[in-house]
């Protein structure tokens, strides 16, 4: 078996490996390859130190008053908050105006100096999408090798 | 911005926002077109964009791109083609295939040659040849037990769904 630390390919089978989330066949190939490899070793003992530490990690007891004292913070808080929203918004009013003239300057000089960027979209979207890629070329990588779709093809060839 | 992010949606499909294939339940395909759209960007917007990865994903990715981009046109089309029909297979069977191939990669590389080798010869064959081949002598004394099962779960998984 390939070394998935040396081949960086199948790194995230060790990850997988130590969340227990792999099949019994692929698990069993891997201990195998762990016994004479003492990279994957290393990596498997550190991972086990991490998932023992956060299972023997326990949350601090809390007083028997907590929930009591921390909604009456939250009231008193939000009772505060209004005021000084109010206050902070009208002390800006004039400002308005000229702000909003500010953003349309910014906005404008941002897209005439960046006419062929990636548009601006949040990081979640940007994860999001690199997680498709990733996956996609999981799929293309895997089809490029072994043609798994192979009487599919042919039966719709026929069609 | 909201014009740029409205043209962003656009490309990418519109409202078909796939369902991620290890999540199980992908019969939305993905499109390669994604892919291409990345192999397009420019070296800086696709480092900004893989900034977040850790490296080793993150070359892994670099890697796989690079590879499909070196294909040749025609290879790209059917490889796109086999994306096409797989997205079509049930979700199940798609989570298997990807099951049969993890355990694939773990092959040291010669094994997989091996393996891919009579993978092609045996989805060839009719069933009635392959079941021969399978029991033949040079097939068992050419594979470990692991890559015997590997090629018959890879075979089972081509055959049509009853």
């Amino acid at each position: 078996m390939t070394c998935p630390i040396e081949t960086r390919e199948n790194a995230e089978l060790l990850l997988d490996y130590c969340a227990r989330k792999l099949d019994a066949e692929t698990t069993r190939l891997l201990e195998r390859h762990m016994q004479g490899c003492p990279a994957c070793r290393e990596f498997r003992a550190g991972q086990k130190l991490l998932w023992d530490a956060l299972d023997a990690w326990e949350a601090m007891p809390v007083s028997g008053d907590f929930n009591r004292r921390l909604y009456r913070r939250i009231e008193e808080e939000s009772r505060a908050g209004w005021r000084q929203r109010l206050m902070a918004w009208a002390s800006w009013r004039p400002a308005l105006p000229v702000a909003a003239a500010a953003c349309l300057v910014l906005a404008g000089s941002f897209i005439l100096r960046n006419p062929a960027v990636v548009p601006d979209v949040s990081p979640e979207a940007v994860v999001t999408e690199v997680e498709q890629v990733e996956r996609t070329l999981d799929d293309l990588e895997m089809l490029r090798q072994l043609n798994l779709v192979a009487r599919v093809e042919d039966s719709s060839r026929t069609m | 911005m909201l014009v740029l992010a409205v043209g962003l949606a656009a490309q990418q499909g519109g409202a078909r926002r796939p369902v991620g294939p290890r999540a199980g339940a992908a019969r939305n395909p993905v499109p390669p077109r994604l892919v291409e759209r990345w192999n397009h960007m420019t070296p800086e917007q696709r480092r900004k964009a893989l900034e977040r990865l850790p490296p080793g994903r993150r070359e892994q990715i670099e890697r796989r791109l690079e590879r499909y981009r070196n294909l040749t046109p025609e290879e790209q089309r059917r490889l796109r083609n086999r994306y096409e029909l797989f997205s079509q297979l049930p979700p199940e069977r798609q989570d298997q295939a990807r099951r049969l191939w993890r355990r694939f990669t773990m092959l040291m590389p010669e094994r997989q040659q091996l393996v891919r080798e009579e993978f092609d010869h045996l989805r060839a064959l009719p069933d009635a040849d392959r079941r021969t081949r399978m029991n033949s002598e040079e097939f068992r004394n050419r594979f470990t037990a692991g890559e015997k099962q590997l090629l018959v779960e890879l075979t089972g998984l081509n055959q049509p769904e009853p």
